[in-house]
């Protein structure tokens, strides 16, 4: 059994850059945040069929300005890590990864979003807590 | 050498140390872990993590063939799949908790797994290449376990959530608070990702359900809401094919409409069997874990 172009009618691609580097956990993620903003806009405003296409412009446009903001707000946490390094964290890796990152986040705002929204303070964290592992109470009796 | 576990240690024990492969690995020739203080008995814990859940999955057992004579009486047939169905989840828990341990280089690496879990989030952020060393290990820019799916999409929910939540975002698109909180709600599709084609079914009809389709060494994910199957892909152009049908998907968002829902089912099935692909592997990373965990029960 397999798949049957007859099953279903393509509406449109629209198209996004190709990911560069081995990061497709990462980019097809991100880009089905893109498809949830549509279906978001189907479901707030009851969109009619045959409107996706303008949808799809729509979500673009909060899309963008999202990716753009979630690198800035990325750096930003990121580098209160440099002044202020957890146990664990190596300075050295942290501050190189922090440089080449800064350096991009210059590229994509030259291809910036027509809207900019400024990462304010006190947003909730994008990276993992340092993690702890429980362990069963009853390993105390062995 | 005995040794004393007191429950003040055990509480700062860090994931990335869990594992046997970590252990053997990384503990030194008393069998203490190299990168961790030695007041923290780290290497019981390593072994005795499977061990637990190995309990755990026994006392199920028990717990089931104890009540399987009731339950038959009762002819509660539905009951005993589902207490069965239980122990299902916990046995993987098991071989999760080990594949990760030997499938993952970041749990090798001489700093927390948190601080690389951030450095590769941030190096997938601003699609970064290469690698970056600290001494003689390097953690790699590109490439991230599935098994940290949760971790990639609690940064992109963060992320997503503060930005609608910004006075600035509202104001720019005109958007309520009521509309927000319906979309960080649709967002939440990321934490229930079913494998159950007719509990897709059923949860598409009213919101967005997202389903990971695994290809050779790439991740494309298709969303399914109500009449719609979106693929998100952005690795290229890339061709999904199957028998003699050919899918064409050129990077970026593809929007389809069903022609008739009743052939999401087939459509559906078809999007979940590209998983079977990752099965067979698994199958050996799974005897191979078996392996190094003899290794280490011998080396004691």
């Amino acid at each position: 059994m397999g798949i049957d172009k007859n099953l279903f009618a393509k509406i449109t691609t629209h198209r996004l850059k190709g990911q560069s580097v081995g990061n497709c956990s990462w980019a097809s993620t991100k880009t089905t945040f893109f498809a949830l903003i549509f279906c978001a806009m189907f479901s707030i405003e009851n969109l009619e069929k045959g409107k996706e296409k303008d949808a799809l412009k729509e979500a673009r446009k909060i899309y963008k300005a999202w990716t753009l903001y979630d690198r800035e707000s990325a750096i930003k946490q990121f580098s209160t890590f440099l002044e202020n390094p957890p146990k664990g964290y190596c300075p050295v890796v942290a501050q190189s990864v922090f440089d080449k990152c800064k350096e991009k986040l210059q590229h994509y705002k030259r291809l910036k979003s027509p809207i900019t929204i400024e990462p304010k303070k006190g947003s909730a964290s994008l990276f993992p807590k340092p993690a702890f592992m429980k362990v069963p109470s009853f390993a105390a009796f062995l | 050498m005995p040794f004393i576990i007191k429950p003040a240690d055990m509480l700062c024990i860090e994931v990335y140390v869990r594992s046997p492969i970590e252990a053997l690995a990384a503990t030194d020739s008393k069998g203490f872990m190299k990168f961790i203080k030695k007041d923290v008995v780290t290497r019981v814990i390593a072994v005795a993590t499977p061990f637990f859940a190995a309990i755990d999955v026994m006392i199920q057992g028990v717990i089931l063939a104890a009540s399987f004579p009731v339950l038959l009486c009762q002819r509660k047939f539905s009951a005993i799949k589902e207490r069965a169905l239980g122990i299902i989840p916990i046995i993987k828990k098991i071989f999760t908790d080990a594949i990760i341990g030997l499938y993952d280089p970041l749990r090798l690496l001489p700093f927390s797994s948190s601080f690389a879990l951030s450095v590769k989030l941030m190096s997938h952020r601003f699609s970064l290449e290469g690698g970056e060393k600290s001494g003689d290990r390097t953690i790699s820019m590109e490439g991230f376990s599935s098994k940290f799916r949760n971790i990639i999409f609690d940064s992109l929910h963060s992320s997503a959530a503060n930005f609608f939540q910004e006075e600035e975002t509202k104001k720019a698109f005109s958007f309520t608070d009521e509309d927000v909180k319906k979309t960080l709600e649709l967002f939440e599709a990321f934490r229930d990702i079913q494998r159950d084609t007719s509990k897709i079914l059923e949860l598409s009809k009213t919101k967005p359900v997202i389903l990971p389709v695994y290809l050779k060494n790439h991740l494309i994910m298709a969303a399914i809401f109500k009449d719609y199957l979106i693929i998100c892909n952005r690795g290229g152009k890339i061709v999904v094919s199957n028998h003699d049908q050919k899918l064409h998907l050129d990077p970026g968002l593809q929007v389809y409409t069903m022609i008739d829902r009743s052939n999401l089912e087939e459509i559906i099935n078809y999007l979940l069997s590209k998983r079977l692909r990752k099965k067979r592997h698994k199958k050996l990373q799974s005897i191979f874990v078996i392996w190094v965990l003899i290794r280490i029960f011998l080396r004691k």
